[in-house]
């Protein structure tokens, strides 16, 4: 997202947001799919349970990165 | 005073107000789980499983955050999640007090002077103090602060919200300001994953930016305006969310049934694309390639949209964790189609709100059933090497019904809703004719409108709605769930006068409401000094006019709208205040206004008695006391430190049963609470909990059939293929008698279900595990609750023997007595069993609570009763002892089964114990007859259920005595006990 420009060149539209703004941003959705990608892998089926899917990665490192993710927006937004 | 500093003032008083709420809420907050779905809400959150929909996604990652704070110890989780609310809430009274003195202010502060004195900033930070405090210590939002519910980071989102709105109406002029609008739609968005009731904010949002916005705001641009908002909440609920969930069935059934990727491949892809086209169209705006000249508002709207995606990707955890076949796996929503029907709710029924079915009304079953759109499923694989591929189980039905009628308020079918409705709406009815299958016609009595419109107002509104209004603003009797009797739930006010009217004598009260924790009475003054608060604002011209509908724009959208929404059925099984806790936030900005009003009140009459700092002062003071003595009543049934009930009940359920076992349950208070023991703490990993209403679906029979922790999958005879969908839904049956082969040497096990026409799935899935289980010789033990309901029983109760807090079943018939097994209750109650504090002095144990005491003083009636049956008199009184000791009458109040214990006390020589316990029977019953005998015919047939237990018991303790013990007692109390039941019998022939 960091390469919108915010000159007003072609414009004279500015937007509210500013470079800064945009990298934060961009540094939120990285988290937030970082988060999500560490909570997939292996599952349960039928005929086998297996404690993995309760694993510390994918339970506590994995929601807690999307949840700092998600606040990070913010700060993105109001900073 | 300048306004810088009355800024910094404003800011510091909040975080006090912040400080006082956080440091009430932390104290109170209950030390583990709590009863309905919080102990769900824990375990999803800590292991990231999947709940009921349609899912709290946000709420659940808040929750995983906090419960890091327990640093490890699952025994810790619970609290820190409570916590967690506690914040919250405390988070929602900062912001109220914001949005209380910001409202406040631009009244009182004129525009053509910007200073403010030293008296006005008296007044509205004491509008502020006083309107959030009341908030803080009114009852129903503080019900929900000290547990794990999304209710408290619901409010706090909506707070959030409603305060970034009033902070953009400062700086509106400023460009960059923007922002505002778009952390609201990414709030917006966010707040899908706690609770949808934040949309309902968005009016009065849009009122405030109109107000701003507009030069000359009219009636009609107000009525526009409106409109328009609702057309906004429209869009993203039916719009924006559906919309993707259907751009995204589209994708996916390409990706995987076309391209033959994996499951969730298009889903992804959608998403990705979707973003990235959002982020391409800002780019062309800010080069001022598309809508030029309107670029700042393209761009904000643009990015908006883009925030709302965001905030909306929470739900990537449901179908990421439900992918991970889960032992907790709610709906299984780990497709894109299973996860739109889990969050349009579908597993709760459709209910009609502007047009539709009456309660009877019945379906027409014709040609186009079943016609409607596919519905698509994973397909059953036979081996694991087949590709994806999802296929139609189905399609849609969309029933038609033989009578409609607008505005359907009684709408459902249920014999025992129908029975409600009936009774609130004083039906007869109309005449109507109406068509049947076959052509012909025939006639039946429907509700008229008229009769709908008496259910909104008596029901709905007046009994669901307005009593939980005054509850928090004028008085609460107590904490019984109400349905309509004189003696359980109703709101009062403290003033006896008024209280006659409103729920009969106030005189000798029953102690089952005097000595009730919740039994708060507030005088009605937070009432009064909201109305004084009301109409203060609405007589300030036209910016108070205008901050009056917005304000009650807030307070109609999170009520009374949410009532017109929900059109709720009669006998819920739990108060439903909290559903509108909004409305009270709303009012409590009102009560904040009230000190000003009352301060402009004093300085119009007691001018004289002083300078205006003083009047102020003294109005600031004087207002304070009504969230002081609000705090005063409230304090003892909000204080759930210590009570570890839900926690240790919970697991006794578990400790009843042998190893490897299979526990049926129904409810909300016999499931959550073990599946959180199981999950959480690890406690009984071998038991499987097996929730009967559940059973009905296919997606908890796949979750029944496989292993979880040590328990191995349920022996459910059935493959996949055979219960997918809609396969043996039902299966039909007449008088069904089903003998279940044993080896030889246990006996045959039969079952005779008389005239039950069908068999439903979950009944079918019972008798086809009990009868896998009696096949492999009683191999697995297998048991019910005792708290679901005999309507489950499908037969098998004339096989039930007592453990603990389950029926076990067993291949030996029971004759249709109760049979208990001694030894092994004996044990739970003397040895395994905790006991959740409730012996603990003050303590407070609600309705929900003392249920379950009731039900352990049960399991040790029958112990005592079946160890005096043996003779063995030296454990009986032992557990007698131990009942007396862990369930004391102080906190948990003698019944009915307490008569087992003095029956056994006296029989053992100690009459003075044994008397005591026949004379607080007595005594207690005696007393509520006399009340409720003391009130008008009509609210003594209110109370007939509770008349007729308590006449129970009264006769059950009398049974007990004789003329060589309580003599005196039964001597006093057996003539009022006949006068009682000629009353009563009296009132039941009335009937």
């Amino acid at each position: 997202m960091s390469n919108i420009p915010n000159s007003a060149e072609a414009n004279d539209f500015k937007p509210c947001f500013r470079r800064r703004n945009y990298l934060i941003m961009a540094v939120s959705v990285c988290l937030i799919t970082l988060g999500f990608i560490l909570m997939t892998g292996p599952s349960c089926t039928m005929d086998h349970f297996t404690l993995d899917v309760f694993s510390h990665l994918r339970t506590v490192i994995a929601s807690t990165c999307c949840f700092i993710g998600y606040l990070t927006m913010i700060v993105g937004m109001m900073i | 005073m300048n306004t810088k500093s009355f800024e910094r003032l404003n800011d510091l008083m909040g975080w006090v107000t912040f400080a006082i709420a956080a440091w009430t809420y932390w104290m109170t907050v209950e030390p583990s789980i709590s009863f309905w779905d919080c102990p769900e809400y824990v375990a999803c959150a800590v292991k990231g499983e999947v709940g009921h929909p349609p899912g709290n996604t946000f709420f659940l990652l808040a929750g995983r955050f906090f419960a890091n704070f327990a640093c490890g110890d699952m025994t810790r989780v619970a609290i820190w999640i409570n916590r967690m609310s506690a914040l919250f809430s405390a988070g929602t009274i900062l912001f109220l007090f914001w949005t209380i003195t910001s409202l406040t202010s631009r009244i009182i502060i004129r525009k053509e002077h910007p200073t403010i004195s030293l008296a006005q900033t008296i007044t509205v930070l004491g509008s502020g103090l006083v309107g959030s405090l009341a908030y803080t210590w009114s009852d129903t939002f503080w019900f929900s602060a000290v547990e794990a519910e999304v209710y408290s980071f619901s409010s706090l989102m909506t707070a959030l919200t409603f305060w970034l709105i009033l902070k953009w109406e400062r700086r509106a002029d400023n460009p960059s300001a923007d922002r505002y609008l778009i952390l609201i739609a990414y709030v917006v968005g966010l707040s899908i994953g706690v609770h949808l009731l934040n949309l309902l904010c968005l009016p009065a949002i849009v009122l405030i930016c109109y107000f701003r916005r507009s030069e000359h705001p009219g009636f009609l641009g107000i009525m526009l305006v409106l409109l328009a908002s609702f057309l906004l909440i429209a869009a993203i609920l039916y719009g924006f969310i559906p919309g993707m969930v259907w751009l995204a069935k589209h994708f996916e059934l390409f990706f995987v049934n076309t391209l033959g990727f994996g499951y969730n491949s298009g889903t992804l892809a959608c998403f990705v694309l979707v973003f990235f086209a959002l982020i391409a169209l800002l780019f062309l705006i800010c080069r001022g390639i598309v809508f030029k000249g309107r670029s700042r508002l393209a761009y904000n709207v643009v990015f908006s949209l883009l925030m709302l995606l965001v905030g909306f990707s929470t739900f990537a955890q449901i179908l990421i964790r439900s992918s991970a076949g889960l032992p907790m796996n709610e709906n299984a929503p780990d497709n894109i189609f299973s996860l739109s029907r889990y969050l349009n709710r579908e597993q709760y029924g459709s209910v009609p709100l502007l047009y539709g079915q009456t309660f009877a009304s019945e379906v027409i079953r014709d040609a186009s059933e079943g016609k409607g759109k596919e519905l698509y499923a994973k397909v059953v694989k036979k081996d694991e090497n087949e590709p994806d591929h999802y296929y139609v189980y189905d399609r849609a039905s969309e029933y038609a019904y033989d009578y409609t009628m607008l505005f359907p308020r009684m709408f459902s079918n249920a014999s025992q809703h129908v029975a409600g409705y009936k009774q609130w709406s004083g039906f007869t009815g109309q005449r109507v004719r109406v068509k049947t299958a076959d052509g012909g016609t025939k006639t039946k009595r429907v509700p008229t409108l008229g009769e709908n419109i008496t259910f909104l107002l008596r029901y709905q509104l007046g009994h669901m709605y307005w009593r939980y209004f005054f509850w928090n603003f004028c008085g609460r009797q107590n904490d019984l769930r109400g349905n309509g009797e004189a003696d359980c739930g109703n709101w009062i006010t403290g003033i006896p006068l008024l209280d006659q009217y409103l729920v009969g004598s106030q005189d000798n009260l029953p102690r089952s409401i005097s000595e009730n924790k919740a039994y708060n009475v507030f005088y009605m003054l937070p009432l009064l000094l909201g109305l004084i608060g009301l109409v203060w604002q609405i007589r300030r011209g036209r910016a108070g006019r205008q901050g009056a509908l917005v304000v009650g724009m807030l307070f109609f959208m999170t009520g009374i709208a949410i009532v017109l929404y929900l059109n709720q059925t009669p006998f819920q099984p739990r108060e439903r205040d909290y559903a509108y806790a909004g409305s009270f936030y709303a009012f409590s900005i009102w009560i904040g206004m009230g000190v000003a009003g009352v301060s402009a009140l004093v300085h119009r009459f007691l001018k004289p008695a002083g300078t205006s700092v003083v009047l102020a002062s003294m109005s600031v003071l004087a207002c304070l006391c009504v969230p002081l003595q609000m705090v005063g009543q409230t304090w003892d049934d909000h204080d759930r430190s210590e009570r570890f009930t839900a926690h240790d009940f919970g697991q006794n359920y578990l400790m009843s049963l042998e190893p490897n076992a299979i526990i049926f349950t129904s409810g909300d208070n016999d499931t959550f609470p073990l599946w959180y023991a199981i999950e959480v703490e690890g406690f009984r990993t071998d038991v499987r909990v097996c929730n009967l209403e559940y059973l009905q679906t296919d997606w908890y029979i796949d979750q029944m059939k496989s292993p979880a922790y040590d328990s191995p999958g349920l022996p459910i005879p059935y493959s996949r293929a055979q219960y997918a969908g809609n396969n043996l839904l039902y299966l039909p049956t007449r008088d069904l008698h089903l003998p279940i082969l044993t080896d030889n040497i246990l006996p045959e096990l039969s079952v005779t279900l008389k005239e039950k026409p069908y068999l439903m799935r979950n009944e079918i899935m019972q008798l086809s595990m009990i009868d896998s289980i009696a096949r492999a010789g009683w191999n697995r033990p297998i048991y019910f609750a005792v708290s679901v309901g005999s309507d489950t029983y499908v037969g098998l109760d004339a096989y039930f023997r007592t453990v603990g807090l389950a029926y076990q079943v067993v291949p030996s018939a029971n004759g249709g007595k109760e049979v208990i097994d001694v030894e092994r209750t004996y044990d739970c109650l003397m040895n395994r069993f905790k006991w959740g504090n409730v012996a603990r002095p003050g303590i407070y144990l609600d309705e929900t609570s003392l249920n379950m005491c009731t039900y352990h003083r049960m399991a040790f009636a029958k112990v005592i009763d079946a160890l005096m049956e043996q003779g063995d008199t030296e454990r009986a009184l032992q557990a007698t002892w131990r009942c007396l000791e862990v369930l004391p009458s102080y906190n948990v109040p003698h019944d009915v089964s307490s008569v087992s214990l003095m029956r056994c006390l006296q029989q053992c020589g100690y009459t003075k114990q044994a008397e005591d316990i026949a004379r607080d029977i007595l005594t207690r019953t005696d007393e509520y007859l006399h009340w409720a005998f003391s009130l008008d015919t009509d609210r003594q047939r209110s109370c007939i259920y509770s008349i007729r237990r308590q006449l129970g018991t009264m006769q059950y303790a009398l049974l007990g005595l004789d003329d060589n013990f309580g003599a005196d007692l039964f001597n006093h109390y057996s003539p009022k006990f006949k006068q009682y039941y000629e009353q009563y019998s009296k009132l039941g022939r009335g009937q």
